[in-house]
């Protein structure tokens, strides 16, 4: 019974595979999917679809590329890449079932099923991976041979690997190692035992000469040339990154606080989530409520861009200083992102370089980067409405409420010291309340308590506008108990009430966990070095 | 019933030829008003070398364009499409009949309703002086940001429409490449600096084919800025150790200033560099350029001022300094061509003519970076008189800078221009005419030039042009860089 449906039984274990690749990938990792059509950018020009045919593999890196803009619906993406998987594998059937018997053939398929899966997870593994190897595996099957009456019969697959190595890179060598093995079988076989060395032979010459000869029209080293574009290694799934990846997006996206509640799920959250945590509290005018939850060391605001600087960093980065108002350093973060991006460019990126120059208000810039965008097939729409003198309401009013926020000075700054950066904003704007209480919170962190109170009288009380949040109550009440600061003082600073009450408690408990969730416990309790 | 179907589908695919193949404009009485067409080449000179003036209509319901090109002296074309597109032989033979004339571009823009527009005529004058280098090499970098270039360095031919690259940085991976200061566009004469780990200048000379640590014990730092000697021997570099602070409004976005700078000149032959007291003080000595004689150094010094706060007070003087290439030694003195202190402004980046008529330079309100500064403007001086005037006739309200000579002597320059959109350098070529005047400048031709432009992320930073094209041997750059096989200069006692 089992012998009679064994092919069908096959099918439709390979089919309910599938359909279960394909629901992982848009259930549990979507946002890896999404980090891949945001690191790319796919203009449809012919300018730009030409540059393809600079570099080898041109097929699989432009077809790649096309599908990946698509992952932005993510059961689109993930039906694409679970379907450039399952054609790798059935190229691989194929291959196995005519070199091995049934049994191991299966079997080998099954394991490089499970290998190219593996592949699929980090996020560096592009589309155009899954295409090179489908595509060398077809060109390898595809038999090509000269027929003339009787008397020729000459095996000219090997220029399939030619041409392999033009449409499909790498996949070249999966293309000479089928039509080596396909010869070898011939010869085991003793339908072939004059000329299968030839076939082997010059498969091999072409599959490993071809990059030799054309590495330097392709402007590439000889081995980078024979494995263009990149290998995939296999990896396990990568669940933490995942959740970066999702916090980050739904910052960017604006859903705030879907991106806390993210971060919420998790139960020790990473600097890098936390550092979202906080800056979506501080966007929602909640940061001094929430600095306490999770503990850093700082709010990203010590960290810099290099050379070496993962690209998340440099998202969380271009993120910080847009929010925080600092256009130039937004920019510079997003052109670093874009120049570590595939081609250079980076689709989340140049949209946000567009909102840069927006609130800068140099148009002629931001015309720039919504020309390039009204190229692409999901943007149109997004950078019409865009468009300066015909901006949607809602776009308009965001950025306007940027500009009011941002940097009015035109003098050069002497340092990359963010906190420098945020006094400048302040300086120009003193309502800039994200940039207000990074700085109060970056302080408190810090428990340098005499610049807090320096920086609490400058940009609070000087202005005649005193924050009255329980976190900067509770740290004003260490900084006045600390000084012995008299009567006038604290009433000066403090606002009579349930808080007040509560320092009295801890006063004649202090350390007591009870008061876990206060400054005066971290100030006792956290060594933050 | 099928032979129907197939009636249809031969109707169809000849609509959608017909369409996209474009047709000739009726016959109809032009306008008085000019197309309004980009690039601007309405009324530029161009050389007859250069490649088809593509360019695309600015009129957001043109959904064809038909333009016929008449000479004043002889022949035409004409063609038609999406935008205005030329074949490329017949442009050539068509500038070619036509030096010393004009070409006459007769426009007409079919709008969305089918209408035709017919525009006034404009000219583009072919000039009758040669532009004969092969091309322009540039770098492709991020606007603004010196560190961290993943793209290269490239070479396109002026005469068409390929560009190939001299070296990207998938060829020495991870590398920053700064940079190619050529000797007048020779192709097997120039220098390029790697930065990062196993850093260093390659330098080519001729058949020799080197990897140089230009820093010697004696000296402050590696080589930057570079131009050689006439005579293909000697280099003078500016030695520089450069920092960049961030404005804090985008109008001037970031000041590259020097930490240190001195000059030096290398010697090729014995890996040897030429230093003096006089040009290595703790003022700022920079970008140093040869005269066309190879008996000068002329290059740009500042006095220190504190950094960066002082950064409006840094303001370059132009100077120059004897060279004598049979010994190998610097002059005694410094002269002083023009003073920082006397306009109040800073000058930067000298470049003579290979004719020895003319230098042109940058003039900005202060700083040694003038693509940096939106008041960047070029200011040319006649070398026979002194006399300079910054050149109005091309300068934009944005930086113009990066700018040098074609190796002809013909008075063909090219230089970088912000123009466009006060972000992105693009490259612009222009002619000094007898009469001291540069024509009007146009931007380098693209097939087609809007969808280049618009899509481009990357500025054409430090260009120039090339006499032949450059072949580098790949293989061997990249084994010297990889393994980090420098040869090390010394000082000359």
């Amino acid at each position: 019974m089992i012998q009679k449906y064994k092919n069908t039984i096959f099918v439709g274990l390979g089919l309910i595979s599938c359909v279960a690749l394909a629901v992982f990938y848009a259930t549990a990792y979507p946002a890896h999917l999404l980090w891949q059509e945001q690191n790319q950018v796919f203009l449809n020009s012919r300018d730009w679809i030409s540059n393809y045919f600079d570099k080898p593999a041109w097929l699989g890196c432009l077809l790649g590329d096309w599908l990946t803009q698509f992952y932005l619906y993510t059961w689109v993406g993930a039906a694409i890449l679970t379907l450039a998987i399952a054609l790798c594998v059935a190229g691989l059937a194929a291959v196995l079932l005519r070199l091995l018997p049934k049994a191991v053939a299966w079997i080998l398929t099954a394991l490089c099923a499970v290998l190219l899966v593996g592949c699929s997870m980090p996020a560096t593994t592009q589309l155009s991976f899954f295409l090179c190897v489908a595509g060398g595996i077809g060109l390898g099957l595809a038999e090509f041979r000269l027929y003339w009456k009787e008397t020729v019969n000459i095996d000219l697959s090997p220029l399939l690997v030619g041409v392999a190595y033009w449409m499909f890179g790498f996949g070249a060598l999966l293309t000479a190692s089928i039509i080596i093995l396909l010869a070898v079988k011939r010869l085991v076989s003793k339908q072939d035992v004059r000329t299968w060395w030839i076939t082997a032979a010059c498969a091999t010459a072409i599959s490993m000469g071809l990059p030799a000869i054309l590495c330097k029209g392709y402007a590439l080293p000889y081995a980078k040339a024979l494995l263009y574009p990149g290998i995939a290694k296999p990896e396990l799934p990568q669940m933490k990154y995942e959740r970066r990846l999702a916090i980050s997006d739904a910052f960017y996206r604006r859903d705030y606080t879907v991106a806390k509640q993210l971060v919420e799920r998790d139960e020790n959250p990473d600097e890098i989530s936390a550092f979202y945590y906080y800056l979506s509290s501080a966007v929602q005018d909640s940061l001094p409520d929430n600095l306490l939850k999770y503990p850093v060391k700082s709010l990203g605001t010590l960290t810099t861009i290099g050379e070496t600087t993962p690209p998340i960093i440099i998202n969380m980065m271009n993120d910080l200083y847009y929010e925080l108002g600092d256009m130039t350093y937004a920019e510079r973060a997003a052109m670093m992102r874009n120049v570590f991006s595939p081609r250079n460019r980076n689709v989340r990126m140049i949209r946000r370089l567009a909102e840069i120059n927006l609130v800068s208000g140099d148009t002629a810039a931001a015309m720039k980067y919504l020309r390039i965008l009204d190229r692409t097939y999901a943007y149109g729409k997004w950078s019409q409405s865009h468009r300066p003198g015909s901006m949607a309401p809602e776009v308009e009013s965001d950025i306007l409420s940027r500009r009011i926020r941002s940097n009015a000075k035109d003098n050069i700054r002497l340092g990359d010291n963010c906190r420098n950066i945020i006094l400048e904003l302040l300086e120009s704007n003193p309502g800039n309340t994200v940039a207000l209480d990074y700085l109060l919170c970056t302080d408190l962190l810090l428990k340098d308590m005499d610049t807090f109170k320096m920086d609490y009288d400058t940009y609070c009380m000087a202005k005649g506008q005193p924050r009255y949040k329980d976190l900067y109550q509770q740290a004003l009440m260490i900084y006045l108990a600390g000084t012995d600061a008299p009567q006038e003082e604290w009433e000066r600073y403090i606002v009579p009430g349930a808080q007040l009450q509560a320092f009295r408690a801890y006063s004649a408990r202090r350390g007591d966990p009870s008061f876990g969730n206060t400054y005066w416990y971290y100030f006792d309790r956290y060594n933050n070095s | 019933m099928y032979m129907k179907s197939y009636k249809y589908l031969l109707v169809c695919l000849c609509t959608v030829v017909a369409a996209c193949s474009g047709g000739r404009a009726p016959e109809m009485a032009p306008s008085a008003e000019l197309p309004d067409i980009f690039p601007d080449y309405r009324d530029v000179t161009i050389p007859a070398q250069i490649a088809p003036m593509n360019f695309d209509v600015n009129y957001p319901d043109a959904e064809q364009v038909f333009v016929k090109v008449t000479g004043s002296k002889e022949g035409g074309m004409e063609t038609s499409g999406k935008t205005a597109e030329f074949d490329e032989k017949k442009w050539h033979e068509l500038t070619a009949q036509n030096v010393g004339g004009e070409l006459a571009f007769d426009v007409s823009v079919k709008d969305k309703d089918g209408e035709w527009h017919r525009y006034a005529p404009f000219v583009m004058h072919v000039s009758d002086l040669p532009l004969d280098d092969y091309g322009v090499v540039y770098r492709k970098i991020a606007p603004g940001y010196q560190t961290f270039s993943k793209i290269g360095i490239y070479q396109r031919e002026l005469g068409s429409f390929e560009e190939v690259p001299v070296l990207e940085e998938t060829a020495v991976e991870g590398k920053c490449m700064n940079c190619h200061y050529g000797n007048r566009g020779r192709a097997d004469q120039f220098s390029i600096h790697v930065r990062g780990k196993n850093g260093g200048t390659i330098l080519c000379n001729g058949d020799r084919l080197a990897y140089l640590n230009t820093k010697a014990p004696e000296t402050q730092g590696n080589a930057t800025y570079g131009y050689w000697h006439p005579d293909g021997r000697y280099i003078a570099y500016s030695v520089n150790k450069i920092v960049q602070n961030f404005y804090l409004d985008k109008e001037h976005n970031i000041e590259p200033w020097d930490v240190f700078s001195d000059l030096i000149v290398l010697d090729t032959e014995t890996d040897q560099l030429i230093t003096s007291p006089i040009v290595a003080t703790p003022r700022c000595e920079t970008t140093p350029a040869f005269s066309p004689d190879g008996k000068k150094i002329y290059f740009c010094l500042a006095d220190s001022v504190d950094m960066p706060g002082g950064y409006e007070r840094l303001k370059y003087s132009l100077c120059s300094i004897d060279f004598d290439a049979e010994a190998g030694k610097l002059g005694e003195k410094i002269d002083t061509l023009i003073c920082a202190a006397d306009i109040e402004k800073s000058v930067s980046l000298p470049r003579p003519s290979y004719d020895g008529r003319y230098l042109m330079y940058n003039v900005t309100d202060h700083g040694t970076s003038p693509i940096h500064h939106a008041d960047a403007d070029l200011w040319i001086m006649d070398l026979a008189t002194g006399e300079s005037r910054q050149m109005d006739e091309l300068n934009s309200g944005y930086s113009d800078a990066y700018h040098n000579w074609s190796t002809g002597g013909n008075g063909w320059f090219l230089f970088n221009s912000k123009r466009r959109d006060g972000m992105y350098g693009n490259l612009y070529l222009s002619c000094v005419g007898p009469d001291g005047k540069a024509t009007k400048p146009f931007l380098l031709p693209q097939r087609n030039p809007r969808k280049y432009y618009d899509e481009a992320l990357h500025s054409f930073n430090a260009p120039d042009f090339i006499a032949d094209k450059i072949s580098l041997d790949m293989p061997k750059v990249r084994s010297m860089v990889k393994k980090g096989e420098l040869t090390n200069v010394s000082v000359k006692k």
